[in-house]
């Protein structure tokens, strides 16, 4: 058996887990996170999570290299992430905001057979087990008795907080190529597309942060993101990695985020960019408000240079910084700092910057030809950062995953994103295909248009994203073609969306028009039914 | 400016999102919560917010919201335009 113990260091280094495991070594007393108005230290953190990953080794199939955890920004939400990594799986992140189908999905999609679930989801999880008939194991770390929500459910097993007594350190046998977290990204067919990223992808993530920044034990950081988002990877393992202190904000609103930066002085903070923009909207950033700040981190969308500024006022201290990156490439594979003076941008975007130094980048046309500087076409990227495809998904993976001629046998990841480089700097220029971004997440167009399609039963449907205002927050559109031999009505579209998507991908409004544009080439004219209806 | 013009505005302003989610304007109590129930995200409550002050010619002072004030509810909304005035 490969374990610790017999990995080189080098290797040892390319574990996810093991970057926790070096800060509880080095500052075992040291507040690892706040959450609740509780503070728990690296050595409470690990006990606790040590708990679960000894439930995990004792009752999971050793052959099941993934398991999932359901719940809030809670304390067991946290310990569960690191638990299943100590027992040498990788995690699954579902959230009990997603449609029951949806999370489902994502269930049987991962092949797991054990659930840790934190208290405040467990009506989720009833649901869940009313729907399916998987057996599985439930391990409940948080509730002391929950005889009246689990004696029904028989073909799964569950494990209650007076189950979990070992809190001794297990033994990690985890290699740099195993899967260390699944997530799911939006898919043009309705079924999502599950991004495997392995051990050594997020720690080379994480070496070219702790490189770069000067993050250290001090540091307390903020965490905006949801789990099933990648950048909360970013916020859990950038911090546990410098020895650092999570804060969770008490509530998950982004109205009081000044506050929580405030009363919690934050040093490191990471979000999208539509809360920066939304606390401009508050007139929340005044100058000078956020004197603890000393990094500020914005992925996730385009980035506006007049947001940026907004927001060097209000954190003068702060180094802003705008990262770019897929969740196939492993969080952020760019970068670029926000100067006191000329600052590379276009159409009023920020520029997306330099990829790492580690990673390598080309820029190709529509027939897979590298194009020169100033050229504009297909941003493709490969590296350590990159995953090797989707999980148990070779059609999309031969998309999205390609040679290039003359750049070798390696294979490229084609992003979708059309970029430009000029003076040695990216900018992104919009997207290739039916995706787009809402406050951050990823939106396959296509997906909505389906269940519109059979909500409507017409063959004429089309979803755009637009922006109504200057700052670039981007909302969903939704045009269905009257069909003749149905009715339809928006409330029913709308209410069919909700029951199968999750909440950002729901129109905004759904139009009900007479005929569909179409351009020249017989496609539905995109442009028009903006102009017609939106502007 | 009192409750019964602010109301009168909301509704005016989500009349088609009423429609959509099939809430009935009877159904907008002092403590329904346009965020919670998910009729608005937090951003379009914030751009709401910010054509209620334009149309009422009132600037709210975010800065000192406390969280237990519930301003995304209707009761909210009118304690903050009422005690702005």
């Amino acid at each position: 058996m490969i374990n610790n113990f017999t990995l080189t260091k080098t290797d040892r280094h390319k574990i996810l887990i093991n970057r926790f495991e070096s800060a509880l070594a080095h500052f075992p007393n040291h507040p690892a996170l706040e959450v609740s108005d509780e503070i728990y230290s690296y050595s409470e953190l690990n006990n606790f999570s040590n708990n679960i990953a000894n439930c995990i080794i004792e009752n999971s199939a050793s052959e099941c290299k993934m398991a999932a955890v359901l719940g809030q920004k809670s304390f067991e939400t946290y310990a569960a992430v690191l638990g299943i990594l100590k027992a040498s799986k990788a995690y699954v992140p579902l959230n009990p905001r997603f449609p029951l189908a949806r999370t489902i999905k994502m269930i049987k999609n991962s092949g797991v057979d054990t659930i840790v679930v934190s208290h405040e989801s467990i009506d989720y999880l009833k649901d869940i087990l009313l729907t399916t008939n998987i057996p599985l194991k439930i391990i409940l770390p948080g509730v002391e008795d929950a005889s009246e929500h689990i004696s029904c459910f028989q073909e799964c097993r569950f494990f209650l907080k007076s189950d979990l007594k070992n809190s001794e350190n297990p033994i990690i046998n985890s290699n740099p190529t195993d899967i260390a977290y699944l997530l799911f990204t939006s898919g043009s067919t309705g079924e999502p597309k599950a991004v495997a990223v392995l051990n050594s992808n997020v720690t080379s993530y994480l070496d070219l942060i702790s490189e770069n920044y000067d993050l250290s034990e001090n540091d307390r950081f903020s965490q905006t993101f949801d789990l099933t988002f990648d950048l909360s990877v970013h916020d859990m393992f950038v911090c546990w990695q410098s020895g650092g202190c999570l804060v969770i904000p008490e509530k998950d609103s982004s109205f009081f985020m000044s506050k929580y930066i405030r009363k919690n002085n934050i040093s490191v903070w990471f979000s999208v960019p539509s809360l920066a923009v939304m606390m401009s909207k508050m007139r929340l950033l005044k100058a000078d408000i956020f004197p603890t700040l000393k990094y500020s981190f914005f992925c996730g969308e385009p980035f506006f240079i007049n947001t940026a500024l907004d927001w060097q006022k209000a954190a003068s201290k702060s180094k802003v910084i705008n990262l770019y990156g897929p969740s196939e490439t492993t969080i952020a594979i760019s970068s670029c700092e926000l100067k006191n003076e000329k600052n590379p941008e276009k159409n009023g975007i920020f520029s997306i910057g330099k990829v790492f130094p580690a990673q390598e980048y080309c820029i190709i046309n529509d027939k897979n030809e590298v194009l020169k500087s100033g050229e504009k076409g297909e941003l493709c990227l490969r590296g350590s950062q990159v995953i090797n495809g989707y999980f148990n998904d070779n059609e999309n993976t031969d998309k999205s995953f390609i040679q290039i001629p003359g750049k070798g046998n390696k294979l490229w990841y084609k992003t979708g994103d059309l970029i430009i480089e000029e003076t040695g700097n990216l900018f992104f220029l919009g997207r290739l295909d039916n995706e787009v971004k809402v406050n951050g997440f990823r939106v396959n167009l296509q997906e909505i248009d389906y269940i519109v399609m059979r909500t409507s039963g017409s063959e004429f449907v089309a979803s755009v994203s637009y922006s109504r205002g200057n700052d670039g927050v981007n909302k969903l559109f939704s045009f269905v073609c009257q069909s003749q031999n149905k009715n339809i009505s928006e409330p029913e579209i709308i209410s069919s969306c909700k029951e199968k998507l999750p909440w950002y991908m729901i129109p905004e409004k759904v139009f009900i028009i007479e005929e569909m544009p179409l351009n020249k080439n017989g496609k539905i004219d995109k442009r028009k039914l903006i102009k017609k209806y939106l502007i | 400016m009192n409750v019964a013009k602010i109301k009168n505005y909301i509704i005016e302003n989500l009349k088609n999102k009423l429609e959509q989610f099939g809430i009935n304007q009877n159904e907008i109590k002092k403590d329904f919560d346009f965020v919670q129930s998910g009729l608005l995200d937090s951003m379009a409550f914030v751009e709401m917010i910010a054509g209620m002050e334009q149309h009422f010619d009132i600037e709210i002072d975010f800065e000192n919201i406390d969280k237990d004030d519930e301003f995304t509810t209707l009761r909210g909304i009118n304690e903050l335009f009422l005690k702005a005035k």
